[in-house]
């Protein structure tokens, strides 16, 4: 088996750029999109089995619940098993999004619910 | 000075620890000096139990509250010739001195709460092995209150962090607003609620289980499981018929509810929490200008899947309620053993401008305990059994404060 490993990969790169590109693309639909005034945050992934950056326009009325939901389903995700972090504060599920210092551009960490010893 | 001629340590030590006195900045004395306190000794606390116990950190002490399980032995080295059901605590300590027989090691079975609160004061640090958030706080505020760090980490299936809480530096564990994880048991659903979310469709099946048979599901028996499994995802069918059925893995992890846990991702977590425990003691304690590398103050995390490593700064929160404007004050007061509680407390209240309601006395509880108790100020110290380095919590001042009060207990 090993020996034949060497000959393997010749198709896949081009894709993969592809797709690294359009990860980072607004997955937020046109129509779904909050009127006034809304912010772009980027959603970087710290737990799964890849490293994921995500765009989102977001309504800075939105429960941090309702946003970890679909953060979960853009991420493959189950949304208990995340909080956000922002600016090294880690967001309360019951807040909502303007509490926090949110301005646009601003990286927004999923991070591991790490309790077990 | 050099380890090579000290004569602290005896040429057995020499000789043993002859690899690391050769490390940069290294002072084996200063270890064999250090005290640590190691809470929880799980996948974890073994880990780290065993790198301080080899390193020749010279004073440890182990609590948990915990006895030995089969299931521990995938990662837990300590306990792989223990009996079943024999103290965490105690079977490790009996290890470390076999492993090191030049440090002291002490056990406490008990919950973190129940230790002598003296033990909190005089160590150098506290390293968490724990696996609730509860006990987390818990430690956190012996933490901030006898402002020591404390070196907490956690895993969660593939991942894990490493925080050293520095009091007062860093973010303590309540400068963020901590939302625990909740279980997915049957608060809300019952037999006959209508299942909200998927997994209670496996706590409902679950349940009916239990009711039919009058005792729970043996999980290590497959015609049971599958009977769960089966009734399971017609509930599924029935409420979320978009969902993937259960699998049997899906159900025995609902209904058997562990943590998935492996020695891989333990180890990784334990080192990085030992190594900046051996950091932290050479800080602490050498005199010199040249400290053993720097501090990581940072929240780290680490994906075991993608071998990233992911650094968070966590500032202060100025609010924070442990350690900020927000906080409950605490005093810290040299009290004889024969003065009475009450003496004590209006002292204390008109040195602060705490007012008294002299029909409505304030209460006291004793907190550093699993059992928190109101106190009997009428009594004397030794009479109500305050130890030495004990914390009570004080409320229903006049204006409706509250303090904490740490006493330091003179004959």
């Amino acid at each position: 088996m090993s020996e034949h490993e060497d000959f393997d990969e010749f198709d896949e790169p081009e894709e993969e750029k592809d797709e690294q590109i359009s990860s980072i693309q607004e997955k937020t639909p046109q129509s779904k999109r909050p009127k006034g005034s809304r912010i772009t945050l980027f959603f970087r992934s710290t737990i799964g089995p890849g490293e994921k950056l995500e765009k989102l326009v977001v309504d800075p009325d939105m429960a941090v619940k309702e946003l970890a939901t679909t953060l979960g389903e853009i991420f493959g995700l189950d949304p208990q098993d995340f909080h956000l972090s922002v600016s090294g504060r880690t967001m309360d599920s019951d807040d909502i999004l303007s509490n926090y210092d949110l301005e646009d551009g601003l990286e927004v960490l999923i991070i591991p619910v790490s309790t077990a010893g | 000075m050099s380890n090579f001629e000290s004569n602290i340590l005896s040429e057995a030590e020499k000789e043993r620890f002859d690899r690391q006195f050769r490390l940069p900045g290294w002072n084996q004395v200063l270890l064999k000096r250090s005290k640590v306190l190691l809470v929880g000794i799980g996948g974890l606390g073994v880990e780290v139990a065993k790198n301080l116990a080899m390193v020749g950190v010279g004073h440890l002490i182990l609590v948990d509250l915990d006895t030995t399980e089969y299931s521990n032995l995938n990662r837990q080295i300590l306990f792989i010739d223990a009996p079943k059901g024999s103290s965490k605590a105690k079977w490790a300590a009996k290890k470390l001195r076999e492993i090191n027989p030049f440090i002291q090691v002490d056990a406490f079975h008990s919950p973190l709460q129940d230790l002598p609160p003296h033990i909190f004061q005089e160590v150098d640090l506290y390293i968490a092995g724990l696996d609730s958030i509860e006990a987390r706080v818990e430690l956190n505020r012996r933490a901030v209150h006898n402002k020591k760090p404390m070196i907490d980490a956690g895993t969660a299936v593939y991942n894990g962090h490493v925080y050293v809480i520095w009091p007062f530096k860093n973010a303590c564990l309540e400068c963020d607003p901590l939302t625990e994880r909740e279980q997915d048991q049957l608060g809300a659903c019952t037999l006959v609620g209508i299942p909200r979310r998927p997994a209670h469709c496996i706590l409902k099946s679950q349940l009916q289980f239990e009711q039919d048979n009058g005792r729970p599901v043996n999980v290590r028996n497959t015609t049971e499981i599958s009977d769960v499994q089966n009734y399971a995802n017609k509930l599924l069918q029935e409420y979320f018929p978009q969902n993937i059925p259960f699998s049997v893995d899906q159900i025995i992890q609902i209904i058997d509810n562990h943590e998935p846990t492996v020695i891989t991702i333990n180890a990784v977590m334990a080192s990085l929490q030992s190594q900046e425990a051996v950091k932290i003691l050479h800080h602490l304690h050498s005199s010199s200008e040249r400290k053993l590398g720097t501090l990581q103050l940072n929240y780290l995390i680490y994906n075991g899947l993608t071998g990233k490593f992911y650094e968070l700064e966590k500032s202060p929160n100025p609010k924070c309620e442990m350690c900020g404007s927000n906080r409950t004050p605490l005093y810290k007061i040299k009290v004889k053993k024969y003065y009475t509680i009450t003496q004590t407390l209006k002292q204390i209240a008109s040195e602060k401008n705490l007012p008294i309601d002299k029909e409505f006395p304030p209460t006291l509880f004793r907190i550093d305990s699993s059992n928190v108790v109101e106190i009997d100020p009428s009594l004397t110290f030794t009479a109500a059994k305050i130890r030495d380095y004990e914390t009570v919590f004080i409320s229903g001042f006049e204006d409706g404060s509250s303090i904490y009060l740490q006493f330091k207990i003179e004959v």
